[in-house]
């Protein structure tokens, strides 16, 4: 009985590590705006030297003028592509910083790995700040986000993927490449 | 994130140990005092240590909390117990007690409390269970790392959450299928596309500015719904509010869960309930209501109001259409969110919600609190219920946080010697209001001075006469906006002075001269931003929007010109402090001219103050022709090199002040 106790143990405990770390990691990719692997007009990119901007690029869907009156839908498809390379399978958050023109330019469509679309909204206007977006399902290894024209006037500086459901962001995060593919 | 023991020498072991015991079922780890976890990042305050403290035995419970830790001799550490909190600051090994704190006995054992550690550049709170058990103001520690240690319990979950200012508004214009950012935690809330009263068949929602509201209606308990995150504090939380019929109402701050929050409730005058025709601030703690504070008079039926209440420390603050109705000193929750509040089936209609900062210091040293109030040079000492500073010589008190700027401060002062209120202090300048009461003895005794002060050299910037004898209760005031620095005495403005450098900073209390002075009931508290009366490019355009055009709100002030050319003028008086502001696009290849009117009238706009900027093509320079009337007041040119370059015409006091690309190139008193 004895000469088969030490392999166990070492095997309970070679068990327990990899669940140990498993169980500890925290996922936060950050993705800046001019990270995308595509982009197709009327999304753009935008070069600024506002400190309140990462890496001073935004992607936007500019404000058409005059300014519609009400709803109308989105003119184009417009969009940028992004992968990213998830470490962990799991559910994650998605958070966007974002500016809106006004209330009729204050969303974007969000597609992650052809889903259907979800979209990106709240109220708060011309000023940048993080908007919580969905929750979704993602699969180890490389994950497509799509951004796309919901209404313009619209503005994109980061986004990031977290599996930690109380992590808020509330400034610029540091953007990680290492999840990030280009 | 991972939390490293010893300094993250042994993080990945520490792990390992934390999930096989979970996996085992076995004890979670209790941490020696001596052997403290540091999370893996260095703290970048402002910044919440969010935890759940973890309470085997609550007589042997013992946790230290580490804030901005360099090394065990550079360190702030927070000790907990069940009957005994203190905060201190070790400084190259020399600890100091700071702060004010109070226990919290009700540990149980085995249970679990959330746990807050809150740190900006001045503050650091501990919150447990919903109660601020610690506040402490210091900033004599460089940013460092994040800690813990516990006997007797388990720190678990640790997690850094960064802060930044807090800012939320709805417009509710959306689909009557979204929340938006609104958590409904109790009733039920819904967007409203048309106002639903009785004019409603009369309205179009295509003609009105903003058709949309959200509606809240109560079942059994009141409704509420919520937005924001736990970790927001020190704000105000506004909204339009209209009642359906006669159901109280109200809007919420620092909200736990439904059975733990500050409440603005507002009951209707027409009512006959007990509680009926008034504005109540209420907490409700552990689902017990108390009221705070309460004040006469009702809200109508169908009639729009603007409800405020704000919260900052223990200062809590209800508004009524921007009247100040209700205030209480209040310690509870110390962050939490807001949210909006309705009773009855008839309920509430909501709108224009707004949630930004607001931050207040009220001080009235009824206890002496260390590491508050820095003595700069003199004896200071907490004394009956004020601040008092006796002996000779110029002798300073300084206070608050070095990036406030745009604030007013004022303290009530009686005693024999001279004073003070210095704002924008930094290490070796400020600027401030100083009075030469009589009997004083100093040389600007009958005089009050604004002055600026830098590495020991006072300069006096402005002076008028002010009779202040030596025995009487007085209140003074200093404003500091951008560069105006404005004093006031008993209520009443006395002079003013400009320097572009006055922007940001601590503040102070001066004495000088003989005698004693005695400071009591200091505030603080910030300037609001100015309102807008704004120009935008689609409401200057009349082709395309000519039901726009006279009617729309952000079009509204002004009035078109008949030709092209011709100012803009705003249809209303401006009194008081006004900005005009815009932004000059591609300056090197303009060439033209612009004329701004400040004060003057379309009938006769030579009156008045006139800025005339000129632009050349290929050259980056402005130049800037202030007039007064006919009256040459100053010129002057700069290069600019900010694309769009900023400009700023303003009224500020008794000045004058032109500045562009962010540079104050003309100040004139007028």
């Amino acid at each position: 009985m004895r000469r088969f106790t030490v392999p166990a143990v070492l095997i309970v405990m070679a068990v327990v590590l990899t669940a140990g770390i498993a169980w500890t990691q925290t996922v936060r990719i950050v993705v800046d705006a001019g990270d995308y692997t595509s982009i197709k007009p009327s999304m753009v990119r935008t070069s600024t030297t506002s400190s309140a901007v990462a890496e001073g690029t935004f992607i936007q869907i500019p404000p058409r003028r005059p300014r519609p009156e009400e709803e109308t839908g989105p003119t184009d498809d417009g969009n940028a592509v992004y992968r990213v390379n998830v470490p962990t399978a799991g559910t994650y958050r998605l958070w966007a910083r974002t500016w809106w023109y006004d209330s009729c330019g204050n969303s974007f469509f969000i597609v992650i790995n052809d889903r259907p679309a979800t979209y990106i909204e709240d109220a708060t206007y011309q000023t940048w700040h993080w908007v919580r977006g969905p929750q979704v399902q993602l699969n180890a290894g490389t994950n497509t986000i799509r951004v796309q024209n919901r209404e313009d006037g619209a503005r994109l500086d980061q986004f990031m993927l977290t599996n930690n459901a109380r992590y808020v962001p509330t400034r610029i995060e540091a953007r990680t490449p290492q999840y990030i593919v280009k | 994130m991972i939390p490293m023991r010893g300094h993250g020498i042994r993080s990945v072991s520490g792990a390992i140990v934390a999930a096989a015991l979970i996996l085992t079922g076995a004890a979670a780890p209790t941490y020696a005092l001596d052997d403290p976890v540091m999370l893996e990042e260095t703290a970048d305050p402002p910044y919440a240590l969010a935890a759940t403290l973890n309470v085997h035995d609550p007589n042997t419970l013992h946790t230290r909390l580490y804030v901005d830790y360099t090394d065990p001799d550079n360190t702030y550490v927070i000790t907990c117990r069940r009957y005994e909190v203190h905060v201190e600051r070790v400084l190259d090994g020399e600890v100091a007690r700071i702060g004010a704190t109070r226990p919290y006995g009700r540990m149980e054992p085995d249970s679990s409390l959330e746990l807050t550690v809150r740190r900006d550049g001045w503050l650091i709170e501990l919150i447990l269970d919903g109660r601020v058990l610690a506040r402490a103001w210091d900033s004599k520690l460089p940013a460092g790392q994040v800690g813990f240690a516990a006997s007797g319990g388990e720190v678990a979950d640790a997690m850094l959450q960064p802060l930044a200012g807090v800012y939320m508004t709805d417009d509710f214009m959306r689909g009557e299928e979204s929340q938006g950012v609104w958590m409904p935690e109790s009733g039920t809330w819904e967007i409203e596309p048309l106002r639903t009263d009785e004019r409603s068949e009369r309205m179009d929602a295509d003609r009105s500015a903003n058709a949309f509201t959200y509606q809240g209606r109560a079942e059994e308990g009141p409704a509420i719904v919520t937005a924001g995150y736990w970790f927001w504090n020190s704000y105000q939380v506004t909204a339009a509010v209209r009642p359906s019929e006669t159901d109280p109402l109200g809007v919420l701050a620092y909200y736990q869960d439904p059975e733990n929050y500050l409440l603005a409730r507002w009951t209707s005058a027409l009512c006959r309930e007990d509680d009926s025709d008034r504005l109540q601030l209420v907490s409700v703690v552990d689902g017990e209501r108390a009221v705070l504070a309460e004040t006469r008079g009702g809200h109508l039926p169908r009639q729009w109001y603007e409800l405020r209440l704000r919260v900052c420390g223990d200062v809590v603050q209800v508004l009524v259409d921007d009247e100040p109705m209700l205030v209480a000193r209040v310690d509870l929750f110390g962050q939490g969110m807001p949210g909006l509040y309705t009773e009855g089936e008839t309920g509430t209609f909501f709108d224009g919600v707004i949630v930004e900062d607001w931050e207040v210091l009220i001080e009235d040293f009824d206890t002496e609190i260390p590491g508050k109030w820095i003595a700069r040079s003199g004896t200071w000492e907490v004394n009956s219920g004020a601040m008092e500073s006796a002996g000779s010589g110029l002798r300073m008190l300084t206070g608050g946080r070095a990036e406030w700027e745009k604030y007013r401060c004022a303290t009530e002062f009686e005693g024999r010697a001279a004073v003070g209120i210095a704002v924008c202090v930094d290490e070796s300048s400020w600027y401030g209001l100083r009075i030469g009461t009589q009997g004083s003895g100093v040389e600007y005794e009958g005089e009050a001075q604004i002055v600026r002060a830098d590495g020991g050299e006072i300069e006096v910037l402005s002076s008028a006469p002010a009779y202040v004898p030596g025995n009487g209760r007085h209140r003074m005031r200093v404003v500091v906006d951008d560069g105006l620095i404005t004093g006031f005495l008993d209520g009443r403005r006395v002079l003013d002075a400009f320097d572009a450098a006055a922007q940001s900073g601590r503040i102070g209390l001066i004495a000088e001269g003989n005698g004693i002075a005695r400071f009591d009931e200091v505030q603080v508290e910030m300037i609001p931003p100015m309102r807008i009366a704004r120009v935008t490019d689609e409401f200057a355009d009349v082709d395309a929007h000519p039901e726009m055009a006279e009617w729309a709100s952000t079009r509204a002030p002004w009035v078109l010109p008949d030709e092209e050319g011709e100012p803009w003028w705003t249809k209303g008086s401006y009194f008081g402090d006004k900005t005009i502001s815009f932004e000059i696009s591609d300056v090197e290849t303009s060439e033209g001219e612009v004329t701004l009117h400040l004060e003057s009238s379309p009938e006769e706009p030579s009156r008045g103050m006139r800025l005339t900027l000129k632009t050349e093509e290929g050259s980056a320079l402005i130049t800037a022709t202030l007039m007064a009337g006919d009256e040459l007041l100053g010129e002057a040119e700069i290069e600019t090199s900010g694309d769009p370059c900023p400009v700023r015409f303003e009224r500020k006091g008794t000045w004058i002040v032109v500045a562009i690309d962010g540079e104050v190139i003309l100040s004139e008193k007028r």
